[in-house]
């Protein structure tokens, strides 16, 4: 496991809130606000990823990559705190 | 029937999906996008609409827009409502208000999933009436009043606002208001039955200058992708600045005809039919869907309103001037720049 400074990066993995809704695009993640239908693009590439279980919420997951932890980390906040995921 | 793929890079389904479930109805109104069909338009049957609505849902679509006709006219329209909600789809119907009764709008402010708009045009039983139809503006109201008695939270009125209820706007806001629901407008567009009264109905330069400062003084009136044309700086972030059709949207009609907006049908735009082919290879590979995705309005590049309308609606201009690569005719930038030709000052 990396280091406390770095957690976001391991295998930590961020609930999608169940009113909203989440998909892969080439350019990132495609968010969708049921209560708002408000969309929220984020250009992560393929950094962020969605998992998909039929039996439960989705789930997603940062990668480890180094090189852009910062920028991950910010986007990561900024999903947080409009509420679209949570950390568990 | 080939396809091939667009250069452009899409998002890989749509993210609304406008969906005329059927072309019945209850009422005749003048400036009506959907009329000029027969009412024996052939429709999905349950069984279709349940599995192009499971296609929606592989494809993660987040939303339904159905629309008609009047969608409640259609007796599994419920359950189509339910099928898609256990997809977990949101949904928004667009109703003509009159049809309802408190058992139905309890059953759908039991729906979490659910959104209702329902349609008047005008805030005078004059104003509206001579457009919808006699007698129509009481039972709207009576029919909005039934919907907040059964507490059903998500409701709107929708204005499609033309020429003859432009001057009630601010009342129309204000009856939202008494109501306590949303405000949505929409703008009025030469479609359907609409392209027939397009000279009467269309606003004057004024009126469009008119309503967009009026939409910029309110944030809280919901406008949809409408009004690009007159979209100000102060709603830049209220939503998107560049037509969604084909890129974020595309709309089924009652058969399962493909098209990339409700706007936009003439037989040019067709892209297929769901009941014979997936929608997911529909979205990516319909040359009609690839050409819109194409458009680029190239007189617009240099307008400093570029980055709020990218060319606004192409289906307007494409009525008016049968180009997909032409400005939007309403577009106010353009007005203010021929008024200042005509002053000299450019």
């Amino acid at each position: 496991m990396p280091s406390t400074g770095s957690a976001v990066f391991t295998d930590r993995r961020y609930i999608v809130h169940p009113a909203a809704r989440v998909r892969q695009e080439a350019f990132g993640l495609l968010f969708y606000d049921t209560k708002n239908s408000r969309l929220t693009f984020v250009k992560s590439g393929d950094r962020l990823r969605v998992l998909a279980d039929p039996r439960g919420p989705k789930h997603v997951v940062a990668s480890r990559e180094a090189a852009s932890r910062e920028k991950i980390k910010k986007l990561l906040d900024y999903l947080q705190g409009k509420g679209l995921i949570g950390e568990i | 029937m080939r396809y091939r793929p667009a250069s452009w890079d899409p998002l890989r389904a749509p993210v609304s999906v406008t969906w005329e479930v059927t072309a019945k109805c209850n009422l005749q109104c003048r400036h009506c996008l959907s009329a000029g069909r027969e009412e024996k338009t052939p429709e999905l049957d349950l069984g279709q609409c349940r599995a192009f609505i499971d296609e929606l849902g592989r494809m993660e679509v987040f939303q339904i827009n159905f629309g008609g006709g009047e969608p409640f006219l259609r007796e599994d329209f419920i359950a189509i409502l339910a099928y898609a909600h256990s997809k977990g789809i949101t949904t928004c119907v667009s109703t003509n208000g009159v049809a309802h009764d408190m058992a139905l709008a309890a059953q759908l402010a039991r729906m979490e999933l659910l959104r209702i708009q329902v349609s008047l045009d005008g805030a005078t039983a004059a104003t509206n009436d001579a457009i919808r139809g006699g007698g129509t503006y009481n039972r709207i109201l009576e029919g909005i009043e039934i919907f907040k008695k059964s507490g059903f939270a998500d409701l709107s009125i929708n204005t499609v606002v033309t020429r003859t209820n432009y001057s009630e706007i601010e009342a129309l806001l204000e009856l939202a208001k008494f109501y306590r629901i949303k405000t949505r407008m929409s703008r009025f567009r030469p479609s359907g039955k609409a392209k027939r009264v397009w000279w009467q109905y269309c606003l004057d330069r004024e009126q469009l200058a008119g309503l967009s400062e009026f939409l910029n003084a309110h944030r809280e009136v919901l406008t949809g992708d409408s009004f690009f044309s007159i979209t100000g700086e102060d709603r830049r972030d209220l939503g998107l600045n560049i037509c969604g059709a084909a890129r974020m949207t595309c709309s089924v009609l009652p058969d399962g005809s493909v098209y990339p907006c409700a706007f936009l049908r003439d037989e040019p735009f067709w892209a297929g039919n769901v009941a014979r082919e997936p929608l997911g290879v529909i979205w990516l590979c319909a040359p009609a869907f690839n050409r819109l995705r194409a458009i680029n309005a190239k007189a617009c590049e240099g307008c400093r309103r570029f980055r709020l309308c990218h060319g606004g609606c192409p289906a307007v201009a494409y009525f008016l001037f049968q180009s997909l690569n032409h400005p939007d005719p309403e577009c106010i930038a353009s007005f203010r720049k021929e008024e200042n030709i005509y002053a000299g000052t450019v």
